[in-house]
């Protein structure tokens, strides 16, 4: 007899096991459909019940619709769930399957409150296995369950619970914990009732934000991919541009090069061969002179403009870089005040000396002529890091009589200027940034009319 | 002591005639002129000049073909040659046949031509 008793205790602790193993348990059917005391409801009660879980799901449903974002969704399911329910704590997990682990994403009465750092579950525990069922899990009392207190590694859950795996469609999204009823007795059915109807519309909300929120990703990148398409056919179209021009400026250089030799050497020995005493005469020879030194200035900044193509990059210091060019440029700033402000100990940057020369040389006369009483220029030079790419940036900064709004898009396109006759060309811009961006550099500007104008120069340091 | 003789070869005719009249005032220099590559080669040969002022773009025998004619005849070969020309810089001339010698703008000041001149000439 006795051995039959061990048997058939054997044979039922094998089929619970069994049971339990396959995952598939029914928690959820074997729960009082009555109050916890065991008494029948009367229609009435009933009645109130149905009405109060409806006026609630109906205000959840309202604060849900209006969440911004998937963890103000979270949050509202799990105060939702608190809230209705008189339990200890409330928990929310949501589940990542690239990385196959649970994260607290919200939690409440446990701790802090939902403050809890993020920490993650791995598939082996008891949120792994309502994930696998796929089905509510009403646990009376752990101490009792020994397979589950064995798959245990959530710390709030503690004595009861009820875990509902929260699903759209066939998409897993989480779980949500409610542990710990404060009244006496098991969970009642009306109860996981009610918290799988919140699960529920939370799930389909969840899964709305989380479109909601991939489609704006998507349309990010989108936009990114868009712009970086733009820049790079308008640099492309840029570059054709510089190089048609390029090639045309070339050839009218040279041509312009042969008369002008001519007009130089007839120059010079009509400088030799009259008197002294003749001033008339040679202040007129000496306004020629002067206006074939000036088209030669122009011939010159053509044949720079059609070669800026090829750089000789050697490690430079910007820093001294700045100061000689400078030095080079005394005499037309001596009615500006200069201030420097360059950081010391700043990374070599590779360059090429001689061209970065001509774009600060050019920045720095574009700023004389901007200011023809006096102002001030102040020239910047600092390191600047954004998100571990480094540069040395440059600002050349004037209190000139700064650049109308409509103007300031077209300096850098070729033979653009603001100045007046004889005093540019409409090239030093263009070919400061066409040198610029064969560094992989980038040169803005910023300017306000009667203000003045700022213009930045980044040049990337080698990793 | 003889005056230094000084060739210059350039298809412009008038750069050649006034480079010619602001170098002969110095009084230091004989200057004769051609104005194309072939007639720069015969003179070259037949007056074997202390220094050659050459023009680069040229029609017919350019630049750099006159300096390779001078280079493979003996006579001649170590013949001083002084670029003067509308490019600027010598990686302009894209060939390297003006590596090692001078090389002048053609809107270059008359002293500076003249000291150039003076640094290149044969002695």
């Amino acid at each position: 007899m006795v051995i039959l008793f061990l048997l058939i205790g054997f044979l039922s602790g094998y089929l619970l096991a069994v049971s339990l193993r396959k995952r598939k348990p029914s928690f959820v059917r074997e729960l009082p459909q009555e109050h916890s005391s065991g008494q029948k409801t009367s229609y009435l009660e009933d009645k109130i019940w149905y009405e109060t879980e409806l006026a609630f799901l109906i205000k959840f449903n309202e604060k849900l619709i209006s969440a911004f974002g998937l963890q103000d969704a979270v949050r509202c399911i799990t105060e939702a769930a608190h809230n209705f329910l008189s339990i200890e704590r409330t928990v929310f997990l949501t589940w990542d399957k690239d990385s196959g682990q649970f994260t607290v994403a919200c939690a409440m009465g446990w701790g802090q409150g939902y403050n809890q750092k993020p920490f993650t579950v791995g598939k082996e525990s008891i949120s792994g296995f309502v994930m696998h069922n796929r089905e509510a899990l009403v646990v009376a009392d752990l101490a009792g369950e020994p397979y589950l207190k064995k798959l245990n590694k959530e710390e709030y859950l503690q004595k009861s619970f009820i875990s509902v795996p929260v699903i759209y469609k066939s998409d897993f999204l989480g779980v949500l914990h409610v542990c710990d009823k404060k009244a006496p007795g098991p969970f009642t059915q009306r109860e996981v009732s009610v918290l799988t109807n919140i699960v529920r519309i939370g799930a389909i909300i969840m899964q709305n934000v989380r479109l909601y929120e991939q489609a704006v990703k998507r349309a990010e990148e989108l936009r990114i991919a868009y712009d970086e398409l733009k820049e790079m056919q308008d640099k492309l179209t840029q570059l054709e541009k510089l190089k048609a021009i390029g090639q045309l400026a070339s050839g009218v250089a040279h041509d312009m090069r042969n008369p002008l030799g001519i007009i130089m050497q007839g120059i010079s020995y009509l400088e030799q061969i009259i008197p002294p005493s003749e001033k008339e005469q040679l202040e007129t020879l000496s306004m020629i002179k002067d206006s074939a030194q000036r088209a030669d200035g122009i011939v010159v900044s053509l044949l720079d403009f059609s070669r800026a193509t090829k750089l000789e990059l050697h490690p430079e210091d910007i820093g001294s870089i700045l100061e000689s060019c400078l030095n080079l440029v005394k005499s037309e700033l001596k009615h500006i005040a200069v201030a420097r402000e360059i950081q010391k100990g700043l990374p070599k940057v590779s360059a090429d000396k001689n061209k970065l020369m001509q774009v600060f040389i050019n920045l720095f006369i574009n700023a004389a002529h901007a200011m023809p009483g006096k102002g001030d220029l102040v020239i910047r030079c600092f390191l600047k890091d954004e998100a571990g790419e480094k540069s040395v940036v440059v600002e050349v900064e004037d209190t000139g009589a700064g650049i109308p709004e409509e103007d300031l898009k077209r300096v850098f396109d070729p033979f653009f200027t603001t100045k007046s006759s004889g005093k540019g060309t409409g090239l030093g811009l263009s070919v400061s940034q066409n040198i610029i961006n064969l560094h992989k550099g980038s040169i803005g500007i910023e300017s306000r009319v009667g203000k003045g104008t700022k213009v930045i120069v980044a040049l990337k340091v080698p990793k | 002591m003889g005056k230094k003789k000084i060739l210059i070869i350039d298809d412009e005719e008038n750069f050649c005639n006034l480079v010619k009249k602001n170098v002969e005032r110095t009084g230091e220099f004989e200057v004769c002129t051609a104005t194309n590559g072939d007639d720069g080669v015969r003179m070259i040969k037949e007056i074997k000049p202390d220094l050659i002022l050459l023009d680069i773009v040229m029609p017919g025998l350019d630049g750099g073909d006159v300096v390779s004619m001078i280079r493979e005849d003996e006579t001649i070969k170590d013949t001083p040659i002084v670029f003067l020309t509308s490019l600027v810089r010598k990686d302009e001339a894209g060939a390297g046949f003006t590596k090692g010698y001078s090389l002048l703008a053609k809107t270059v000041t008359l002293g500076e031509l003249i000291s150039c001149i003076k640094e290149n000439v044969r002695a």
